[in-house]
């Protein structure tokens, strides 16, 4: 019966602290991003960048004068958390805008909330900017500022394998996770391939939870592939390059970035891992690093700061657009600055982010490419931006 | 099935079909019912989408128990059976834009089908290899359904329109209460009355010794695969009330911890029991949110807020732990305990002949 | 040759994570869904080793085993004990429940960074060359580990005092205790000595591939090659784990690599109808739920 009994008043006062306090003098912007969950790895930094940055920016006095309340919701990358966390940061907490970083399966809940209440959804991060933000009628309420773009990683991953190899005719070799995302992203990059004249030595979609990368290293080893590039998470590709590398495989691997990626670069100081990011890295020496730095100190970052730059931007976005929407701000005046966005991001991309009423992800997507050189025991930069425009 | 501590009063065989035995507990249903109809006028509306949520897990619960806590089937595909569902209307209202009058009746036809798919394998089986091969059907839809998404729905998968029958648009946290209410009122009938019929005692039977069942007359065979079929199709449906309740439809929502969910709301809930299923349901739906909530009341140091995530997931093991541990029987029994208290009252127990 | 290569090594993995579903299985007739979080910790105490003292593998290895084993042990006594004589689902859900903890413990402590314990290593994986297939040096040691260990334990199980009680006691555990037979321990070693050949498995696994928190849904395909080699036999997880990999590396080479995680699930379905105890477990009884 005592079990009983303190069960009972358990539940019960658990149900009682659901209160939410009342608060009106901030800005309150919702979060509902993958902290924890078996894709965190990829989503994680940039919610700790984004948290790093506003809690600089409210130390600092907010904007406008305001505080931002940014309220943080874990959906662990699956969908069915973020119908929830949607539901409830547009009902309860009456976000006046809402922010995705998380797996694509979880954007159709968010965007559905988002339309029902009118609210502004930027995918910050997200895996991969969604075909209703891009130019010519972007939808009105979505906004993306992540890296990954399907069609212009494509175009950028070709064109540097043209120029990485020399021209010569090579064999490529593909990799995707055994996810719908992934296989569709590959199997456009292996059409853009194609067109370009490479030989495919391999269209390969591997599960998530693979306990070995060797059959299918084995696999691409066979087919003769000289370079493979992958469009899955960053780890994925580290884990095929190691089983390649055991296998004594003598090819180039060229990754698309995930924010880990320079540490991980740092740690296999192989030279023939190529990274392909949309961001600089630290190893730049830039000013805003140290700035990323000493925020991420102060505020207790567990991720390294050259994987914060993501999260970075976007609380830059953030601020600019919150800055130009004064005080009060609603929803829709929120919206109508967001349209106007145009963020200097002091390096970190390779131009601004620049939103308009006619383009909701940016005028142009800008690649570099990093390898590790033995010789000066450090990643240097291969090639410098390469600038897609974005129709 | 829960006997009343004070007594046993069912007078005749025409009082065995009645649904309460006495007025006093007649008045006690339709009071928790009228309160159930009531709560949407006073309650928030997330707090309203989370009962609604836990309104279409009870429907999968009530069916989960029909075959593992009744028939004594562990059934680990359960997530498959869901995905079933929910990818019926996703293919029938993306491919052909089929009314709900339509993906309704066909998610539960699919249901029964994919049922009969796993039932007649099953009767070879026993114990946990049975389990192991509802597994090795999850995987399969699974991986069927991933296939598909892949190939012809958009990497993030199919959105799905609000439910229309005629001008009606089915939409809003309210009229979804409401119409899950109705919902979850009819599975219960449903389950209760297969419980106390001949369906019923023979599920029970082969869960004791199926082989003095099949002795006995009882033609197990039979009985096992209609206790898979009614089960599947009753989460088929409710597969598909959660494809048009989220409005999308995605193969990476229909993970394997999704069975292992279901599994805690029947072992939480009490085996075997219909209210077991219902308690269960709403307390593992609930149990996540008010974890959250509890935790954010807390005064953590800012610097703890990424850390508190995984405090919370924490908190939610271990108190499933302890729940596990301290009454294994779940809160049907709980409930039992409470009510015998208040029946026996000032008694504590009751008098000997 | 290649595919020969590759096929042993990823038995030997495979062995090694599935012999402690079989060992957890015989003990205390549960399916130990925690597993695949015990392997995953196992890897973290490697890992966390490994960097403390820059790489010392003669220092890190039996520490991240003894850990392992003694782990295995805590569960038994804290989650499982407790719970004699309770429905078998509901331990299931224990397990469950505890490997959910040790997750949100391991993504505490750990952050939820990805990890290659690879790069903490004193030395370099590399290539071999043996006829016309390649096979690195942890390859090499992976297998030597898990031969080890299974000739290790069949000797403990079959030729020792030890091994007799723990025979006994996972048949018959209450005729065990009756003929005096201290069965709380016995099973205690039992869990863990599963956990320590899933740290085994781990130390190769994560130095393979990656660590983080979710590398637990890796051990977990661990339990396919348990059932079709038998869950009474712990030897029969060598030719069980043989057969997936088989299985797995034949779908990547010849079939479509998509297959790799539907295979194996084929495979146990063929194996369920014609011979569901597996090929070398024994009849078992009605298990009730």
């Amino acid at each position: 019966m005592i079990t009983e009994r303190c069960l009972l008043t358990t539940m019960v006062g658990l149900s009682v602290m659901a209160a939410v306090p009342c608060a009106a003098q901030e800005y309150k912007i919702g979060v509902s991003a993958a902290i924890t969950g078996p894709v965190a790895s990829t989503y994680a930094p940039t919610y700790e960048g984004l948290k790093v940055y506003i809690d600089r920016l409210n130390e600092r006095g907010g904007v406008n004068g305001h505080p931002v309340q940014v309220v943080y919701l874990n959906n662990q990358g699956a969908p069915p958390r973020a119908v929830t966390d949607s539901k409830r940061l547009v009902d309860e907490e009456k976000v006046i805008a809402l922010i995705n970083i998380s797996t694509s399966a979880t954007y159709a809940p968010m965007v559905a909330d988002a339309k029902r209440s009118n609210t502004p959804l930027v995918f910050l991060g997200s895996a991969v900017c969604p075909p209703e933000v891009y130019p010519p009628k972007p939808e009105p309420l979505l906004f993306c500022s992540s890296f990954n773009m399907v069609g212009e990683d494509g175009k950028a991953i070709v064109h540097f394998f043209k120029e990485l190899s020399g021209g010569t005719k090579q064999k490529l070799g593909l990799l995707a996770m055994d996810i719908p995302i992934s296989r569709q992203g590959v199997d456009m990059i292996e059409k853009l391939a194609r067109q370009a004249g490479f030989e495919i030595a391999g269209n390969i979609a591997v599960p998530p939870t693979a306990a070995d990368f060797t059959p299918f290293a084995t696999r691409f080893k066979d087919a003769g592939a000289t370079w493979i590039a992958h469009w899955a998470p960053f780890n994925f590709g580290v884990a095929l390059f190691g089983s390649l590398t055991r296998l004594g495989w003598t090819g180039n691997y060229l990754a698309t970035a995930s924010p880990t990626a320079e540490t991980d670069t740092i740690k296999f100081a192989q030279g023939n891992f190529y990274v392909m990011p949309s961001y600089t890295f630290s190893v730049e020496g830039l000013p805003v690093f140290k700035e990323m730095g000493d925020a991420a100190k102060k505020y207790g970052a567990t991720f390294p700061v050259d994987s914060l730059s993501l999260g970075w931007v976007g609380g830059m976005i953030l601020e600019d657009a919150l800055k130009r929407c004064g005080w009060p701000c609603s929803a829709e005046k929120l919206r109508t600055s967001l349209e106007g966005v145009r963020v200097d991001t002091q390096g970190i991309y390779g131009g601004p982010v620049d939103w308009s009423p006619g383009n909701h992800v940016r005028s142009a997507a800008y690649y570099k490419v990093y390898r590790w050189d033995a010789a000066q025991k450090r990643v240097v930069k291969v090639k410098d931006w390469l600038r897609i425009p974005i129709q | 099935m829960a006997t009343n501590a004070s007594g046993f009063f069912k007078a005749g065989y025409s009082s065995e079909f009645g649904f309460w035995e006495t007025p006093w507990r007649r008045f006690w249903v339709l009071a928790g019912l009228a309160l159930a109809a009531a709560f949407p006028f006073f309650a928030p509306t997330f707090w309203i989408g989370v009962v609604n949520l836990a309104a279409i897990a009870a429907i999968g619960a009530l069916a989960l128990n029909l075959v593992t806590g009744y028939t004594g089937q562990l059934s680990l595909g359960h997530s498959g059976f869901l995905a079933a569902g929910a990818f019926t209307v996703g293919i029938l209202v993306g491919q052909w834009s089929m009314p709900v009058c339509v993906t309704l009746p066909a998610a539960i036809v699919i249901g029964m089908g994919v049922g009969v798919f796993v039932g007649v394998p099953a009767l070879r089986l026993r114990g946990i290899y049975l389990s192991i091969s509802t597994l090795a059907a999850y995987f399969v839809i699974a991986s069927l359904a991933s296939e598909y998404q892949s190939r012809f729905g958009g990497g993030a998968g199919f959105v799905i329109p609000p439910p229309q029958i005629g001008s009606w648009v089915l939409s809003g946290e309210r009229n979804w209460y409401f119409v899950l209410l109705a919902l979850v009122a009819l599975a219960t009938l449903l389950c209760l009355n297969l419980n106390r019929s001949h369906v019923g005692r023979a599920w029970l039977a082969i869960r004791e010794r199926d082989l003095a069942a099949s002795a006995m007359g009882i033609d197990v065979s039979f009985y096992k695969v209609m206790a898979f079929v009614i089960s599947t199709a009753m989460t088929s449906l409710a597969g598909a009330l959660l494809a048009y309740y989220t409005a999308f439809v995605s193969a990476e929502a229909f993970t394997f911890m999704v069975t292992i969910e279901y599994l805690a709301m029947i072992l939480i809930g009490g085996l075997g029991s219909v209210l077991g299923s219902l308690l269960g349901a709403l307390f593992v739906t609930l149990l996540p949110f008010l974890v959250e909530r509890a935790v954010e009341q807390l005064p953590f140091p800012a610097t703890f807020k990424t850390h508190m995530f995984a405090v919370q997931s924490g908190l939610f093991a271990i108190l499933m732990l302890a729940f596990l541990m301290f009454e294994p029987l779940g809160l049907a029994r709980i409930w039992g305990r409470i009510r015998a208290y208040f029946e026996l009252w000032p008694f504590r127990y009751r008098p000997l002949p | 040759m290649q595919l020969a290569v590759n096929v042993l090594v990823l038995t030997a993995l495979y062995a090694l994570m599935a012999e402690g579903f079989v060992l957890i299985y015989r003990a205390s007739r549960v399916f130990s869904l925690a597993h695949g979080d015990l392997m995953m910790l196992g890897g973290y105490v490697f890992f966390t080793c490994l960097v403390a003292t820059g790489g010392n593998l003669w220092v890190s290895v039996p520490i991240a085993l003894a850990a392992g084993f003694l782990i295995g042990v805590a569960v038994y006594l804290a989650g499982i004990r407790p719970l004699a004589g309770y429905p078998v689902a509901s331990i299931v859900l224990v397990t469950v429940a505890i490997g959910i903890l040790i997750r949100s413990v391991a993504t505490l402590v750990w952050s939820g960074q990805v990890r290659y314990p690879a790069h903490a290593l004193p030395f370099k994986d590399t290539p071999h060359q043996l006829g016309n297939a390649v096979f690195s040096t942890l390859d090499l040691a992976s297998l030597a580990a898990a031969l080890v260990f299974f000739v290790f334990l069949v000797a403990l199980l079959q030729r020792t005092a030890l091994g007799v009680r723990m025979r006994a006691a996972a048949e018959n555990p209450r005729l065990a205790a009756n003929s005096g037979i201290n069965i709380h321990r016995v099973i205690a070693l039992s869990w863990g000595l599963a956990c320590f050949g899933a740290t085994l498995a781990a130390l190769f696994y994560t130095t393979r591939v990656n660590l983080e928190p979710d590398s637990w849904l890796v051990g977990l395909r661990a339990f396919v090659p348990a059932l079709i080699g038998g869950m009474n036999s712990p030897l029969g997880v060598l030719p069980g784990a043989l057969i997936v990999a088989l299985v797995e590396v034949l779908a990547a080479q010849y079939l479509d690599p998509v297959m790799v995680n539907s295979a194996p699930f084929l495979v146990l379905l063929l194996a369920l109808w014609v011979r569901p105890w597996g090929l070398f477990g024994t009849r078992e009884e009605v298990v009730r739920v």
